[in-house]
């Protein structure tokens, strides 16, 4: 009976997975299609394939791509964001960083920020570099260990094997608790909007969220703030360098 | 001029002085022929003296030009016995500036008499002024001084050129005036062309007249050019203008006149879009060749590399193609040679770019092909000319790091110039949008799933123990009365004298308090696993021994009949033995 409840669970997810495999094998034709004009310099081909692979894909390579075919059709603030949704699905991606840096070079803007240690990079990379679903399947295996672990040690032949899974099997409780907070976390860092572009050539950051507030400082297209909260189409936004202010939703697209 | 003509119906200059006596008396006139003139148009004043003869003293003209003149004229006529003679002195002037101007009195001294003209006001303004009295004139309003004498033109050998492209203009001189010395002349600024002079220095007459309207003219070229217009558009050429004294002598300073060329309008045409990337301005017909001068050379030894271009153009304006070097390599400027001659006919010759380049290190290196593109005006497109690649071979021994450059890592790797990466792609690396395993039903069946059922299952089996355990701990404490009763069926066979029955009781009653005891079925129990229990048990030794010894018996007795012992005395010991062994399970 359990037995025949977990195997049509499985059919289940397989089924589910087999109806969304059409839209990827769209996607993967269609960023096929891109890579190709891409190669021949033809990029606002490039463009209009790669955002049909994007509109039923995700992941770290649309979106890299993405960020370079803008950039080679000198759209730097879409390049920009799209390199920084590429960042979110390999946070530590070198050639990524390489050319958002590149990027970060051509706009108006330079904001003073602290390069990333290689520890800060590696830590990124081991805690979202898998994303929610690689944490998702370690947390599974931590489970089934687990239990395997505590069969041990209610069954054991022996009082040494018994101790053995029961303190095993603690320990795989403790990492499976671990590793599902790591998965949440990972799919927050991946999927929340905590930071943006901006999209307008050049941008008043007011002192409060009305248009009659005081000029703050000015932004020009292809800075990227972090947004704190957010009241009516208002954002309050802080760059790099610590400065706050409020800034018209429209002006800004969430990375 | 043909104003003067109607004066000039009959001419009688012998009888002027006999014929004077009859004369009337002499009036004085000045007359002008416009009031009114734009700056740099001619105005004629006449002045007259009518019936008489006399020295005329001109007024001041210092607001004006003189651009011709005096000029005298004496007319002398007889009509139906009545004899007249006028005598006149006339002048062109030209306004320096717009304003109005008074031109003041002359005087005329006739016998013992002088007599004064009344002062003129001419009207100067900026521009064209009504040109209606110029009734016999071309319409042409830019026509400068009327003095057909002497002309100047500005010629061009195009109107209509490219960008770049050349043409000539010639500055020339026509005139009728036998003794001419030139003065001021004033060429056009040729803004928005970069200009090349074909010839100058010393002027001279041409040996051949010009004719025009069938009148000779003799001809000097002042100045000849070759122009390369820099900008797109109509670009307008100012005219050209120049004065000379005519008939000028040791004893005469001469006659100042003047003359003025058209303007001229140069329409240039862009060049048509779609340059490749190696256009670099230069226009007209080329020929692109290089040559590197040796391909094998020891490290730090130097390569000349020589490209020519040659042909026809605006040569002076190319510039050297862009090369990339290998990194490696030390580049020096390019040294220009010029082999240009300028004529009529354009500018025509080559130009080489001279480069020296020394590679530091030993390897095989490729120069790159390099492409020169030009635009041809009569092909009306650019033409493309690659020179090269260049294979260099450099060798030499190792660690030849020349010293000066010790600063620098040898194998540091130059970026040239700055790209993004390249894209990604393997198409492998898309994920399916929108369907994330975490947090999906899936994984909460896989993650709680293996644990649920694990504590099912535990839960399961202890509670089948526990039923199981139920049934042992009965059949324990019920072993004591079954094996009683077996004993007393035993007793009742042996008081019948049924051996076999007697002993069979006995083993059953044995057999199945052991079992009833240790919790096992009786199919497991031989006898070395009875006494491995018995033992984990803790039942003493002897009590081991003897139930064997029991059990043997039993089964002895089985197939022959039992000696040595009477069945009371086995029958007492077996449930002696039970009683123990119920007291030892307690």
């Amino acid at each position: 009976m359990r037995i025949q409840t977990f195997i049509s669970t499985i059919f289940i997810i397989t089924f589910s997975a087999q109806a969304f495999s059409t839209d990827i094998d769209e996607a993967r034709r269609s960023f096929t299609a891109g890579t190709e004009a891409y190669s021949k310099g033809e990029y606002q081909e490039a463009l209009t394939a790669f955002e049909e692979a994007a509109s039923g894909s995700e992941g770290f390579a649309v979106n890299f791509n993405l960020g370079n075919t803008y950039y080679k059709l000198n759209k730097i603030p879409e390049s920009i964001l799209y390199l920084e949704r590429a960042l979110k699905f390999d946070p530590a991606n070198e050639d990524a960083r390489y050319n958002l840096r590149l990027a970060n070079e051509r706009i108006a803007d330079r904001i003073e920020s602290l390069p990333k240690t290689k520890f800060a990079l590696w830590w990124d990379d081991f805690r979202f570099g898998v994303g929610p679903d690689g944490w998702a399947w370690i947390s599974v295996g931590f489970s089934v260990f687990a239990s395997l672990m505590f069969f041990l040690f209610a069954f054991g032949k022996n009082p040494g094997l018994r101790r053995f899974g029961f303190f095993t099997g603690l320990i795989c409780i403790v990492l499976l608790a671990v590793t599902i907070s790591l998965s949440s976390s990972a799919e927050e860092f991946r999927y929340s909007h905590v930071s943006a572009v901006v999209f307008t050539d050049k941008v008043d950051v007011k002192s409060e969220p009305r248009p009659e507030g005081t000029d703050v400082f000015v932004l020009h297209a292809g800075a990227r703030v972090s947004l704190l909260r957010s009241e009516g189409e208002w954002h309050h936004i802080e760059i790099a360098s610590g400065n706050k202010g409020w800034i018209k939703a429209e002006d800004l697209r969430e990375i | 001029m043909k104003k003067i003509g109607k004066y000039l119906t009959l001419c009688i200059v012998i009888f002027a002085s006999a014929l004077a006596a009859d004369a009337q008396d002499p009036v004085f006139r000045a007359v002008a022929d416009k009031q009114s003139v734009a700056v740099g148009d001619p105005i004629n004043i006449k002045f007259t003296i009518e019936n008489g003869r006399g020295d005329i003293t001109p007024p001041d003209f210092s607001d004006f030009n003189v651009v011709f003149g005096p000029s005298r004229s004496t007319n002398f006529q007889i009509i139906n016995g009545r004899q007249s003679s006028t005598m006149s002195l006339s002048y062109t002037l030209r306004a320096k500036a717009e304003g109005k101007y008074t031109i003041g009195s002359a005087v005329a001294k006739v016998g013992s008499k002088l007599l004064k003209s009344d002062p003129i006001e001419i009207n100067v303004v900026k521009g064209k002024a009504p040109s209606s009295q110029n009734t016999g004139q071309q319409g042409h309003s830019r026509k400068p001084a009327a003095d057909k004498n002497l002309i100047v033109r500005m010629l061009l050998s195009k109107n209509k050129v490219y960008q770049g492209e050349g043409l000539v203009i010639t500055f020339e001189l026509l005139s009728r005036y036998n003794n001419l010395d030139l003065g001021e002349t004033s060429f056009p600024s040729l803004n928005g062309f970069w200009s090349e002079d074909i010839k100058s220095g010393q002027t001279s007459w041409e040996p051949d007249y010009e004719y025009i309207d069938r009148v000779p003219y003799r001809k000097a070229i002042l100045r000849k050019k070759l122009l390369f217009p820099q900008r797109q558009g109509t670009i307008e050429i100012d005219p050209f203008k120049i004065t000379a004294q005519i008939n000028r002598s040791f004893f005469n300073a001469g006659t100042q006149v003047s003359a003025q060329s058209y303007a001229q309008k140069i329409e240039v045409l862009p060049l048509p879009g779609g340059a490749p990337e190696s256009f670099n301005g230069a226009v007209g017909e080329y020929v692109f060749s290089g040559k590197a001068g040796q391909t094998e050379i020891r490290a730090n030894d130097a390569i000349d590399l020589s490209l020519e271009v040659k042909g026809k153009g605006n040569l002076k304006l190319i510039k050297a193609p862009s090369i990339e070097f290998p990194s490696d390599f030390e580049v020096y400027d390019p040294e220009l040679e010029d082999r240009i001659s300028v004529s009529g006919g354009g500018m025509s010759g080559s130009r080489t770019f001279e480069y020296l380049v020394i590679p530091r290190f030993p390897g095989k290196y490729d120069i790159p092909e390099f492409d020169f593109t030009y635009f041809s005006p009569s092909k009306e497109q650019y033409v493309t000319q690659t020179v090269g690649p260049f294979q260099v071979k450099v060798s030499g021994e190792d660690g030849s790091v020349p010293t000066e450059q010790s600063g620098i890592a040898r194998s540091r790797v130059e970026t040239v110039r700055q790209d993004i990466r390249y894209i990604v792609t393997d198409q492998e690396m898309l994920l399916p949008a929108g369907n994330m395993f975490f947090k999906s039903f899936g994984y909460y069946l896989l993650t709680i799933g293996p644990l649920l059922f694990l504590t099912g299952f535990i839960l399961f089996h202890k509670k089948r123990d526990a039923i199981l355990g139920d049934v042992r701990t009965i059949r324990r404490k019920k072993a004591h009365s079954v094996a009683k009763k077996r004993l007393a069926a035993a007793k009742k066979a042996m008081d019948k004298g049924d051996s076999t029955t007697f002993y069979s009781e006995i083993f059953n009653a044995i057999y199945g308090f052991l079992s009833d005891k240790l919790g096992a079925e009786k199919a497991v129990l031989t006898k070395p696993v009875i006494r491995q229990k018995l033992a984990e048990n803790e039942v003493p030794d002897h009590m081991i021994q003897e139930v064997i010894y029991l059990i043997e018996t039993c089964e002895m007795a089985r197939f022959a009949p039992v000696t040595g012992q009477s069945d009371e005395v086995f029958y007492g010991r077996t449930a002696e033995f039970i009683e123990k062994l119920e007291g030892l399970f307690k």
